[in-house]
């Protein structure tokens, strides 16, 4: 795999909706009423309702998944911070741009600059990622034979 | 315990965490992540996602009586989790303060597979403010 700093990961832009906040809530198991009561939210310093932080982020592991479909997941660290809120019916922009790629004796290490705008260009989230581009796959066949478990609602 | 009567260093007990093929689907749909697959690996941060959420709730800070801001996050994954796997949860609260009206707390959360691996940690820090 070659890669390079100044390399752009493939960007994600998705317009957020309440629906989708409010399906979001029930698969994290998140109801915040910030998140879902119109009425809650209008007191709050925000006016009205906004999307789960944690739903955005999720935007930003979805585009490093796509570019590094293994080494994400397998060697993958974030530190993001949240500069503003997400409101239903705003669209935003997923970037991710790689900085820089250090070489040890462990292999490759990329540091790739990631971010979330919206259409304004107001930062949503900002922060960094790394990924290990030469480390060993990870072997479905180490884990333990997978339990069988009740299908229950919510994570 | 409300989480102003909690000290920074506190450990939560260990929780148990198990994510259905279902539940993944559930969560990659709502994100909108039409490329994860579900049924062979958890989505990433859904593991996390399902840490911070139930400890935001036995803080009791989902129930509308504060508003509750994430302000920043950290993440790391050692490997991926399937669908099914049961996981412990190891938690503590690593600070706690108030500053200017309001609460900075952060929680981290060491996600621990059958065999004692880790497989995922992170760091949330959240701002708690009076309503």
């Amino acid at each position: 795999m070659t890669i390079q700093p100044g390399d752009m990961l493939d960007s994600i832009d998705r317009t957020v909706t309440q629906a989708q906040v409010e399906a979001y809530a029930d698969a994290a198991g998140d109801h915040n009423p910030i998140h879902l009561d119109a009425e809650f939210a209008a007191k709050t310093p925000f006016g009205r309702r906004i999307a789960h932080g944690m739903l955005t982020l999720a935007m930003v592991s979805e585009m490093l998944t796509s570019a590094y479909p293994n080494n994400w997941a397998s060697g993958g660290r974030l530190k993001v911070r949240f500069r503003a809120p997400v409101f239903p019916g705003e669209t935003v922009h997923v970037t991710g741009e790689v900085k820089k790629v250090t070489e040890s004796d462990g292999g490759r290490l990329a540091e790739i600059t990631v971010g979330v705008k919206k259409d304004d260009g107001e930062d949503v989230i900002t922060g960094q990622a790394f990924v290990q581009l030469d480390r060993p796959l990870f072997n479905y066949s180490t884990l333990r034979e997978r339990p069988e478990v009740p299908e229950e609602p919510g994570i | 315990m409300p989480l102003q009567d909690l000290p920074a260093g506190h450990e939560f007990p260990p929780e148990s965490l198990v994510i259905s093929a279902t539940e993944a689907a559930a969560y990659a749909a709502a994100v909108g992540d039409t490329s994860a697959q579900p049924a062979e690996r958890v989505p990433s941060m859904a593991v996390v996602a399902a840490g911070l959420s139930r400890f935001i709730k036995h803080l009791g800070l989902a129930d509308g009586t504060v508003e509750v801001v994430h302000a920043s996050q950290e993440v790391s994954f050692n490997r991926p989790v399937t669908p099914g796997e049961t996981l412990e949860i190891r938690a503590a609260l690593k600070s706690n303060a108030e500053r200017r009206g309001s609460r900075f707390a952060t929680v981290e959360m060491i996600f621990v597979d059958g065999s004692g691996e880790e497989v995922a940690s992170a760091s949330s820090l959240i701002l708690v403010n009076a309503t």
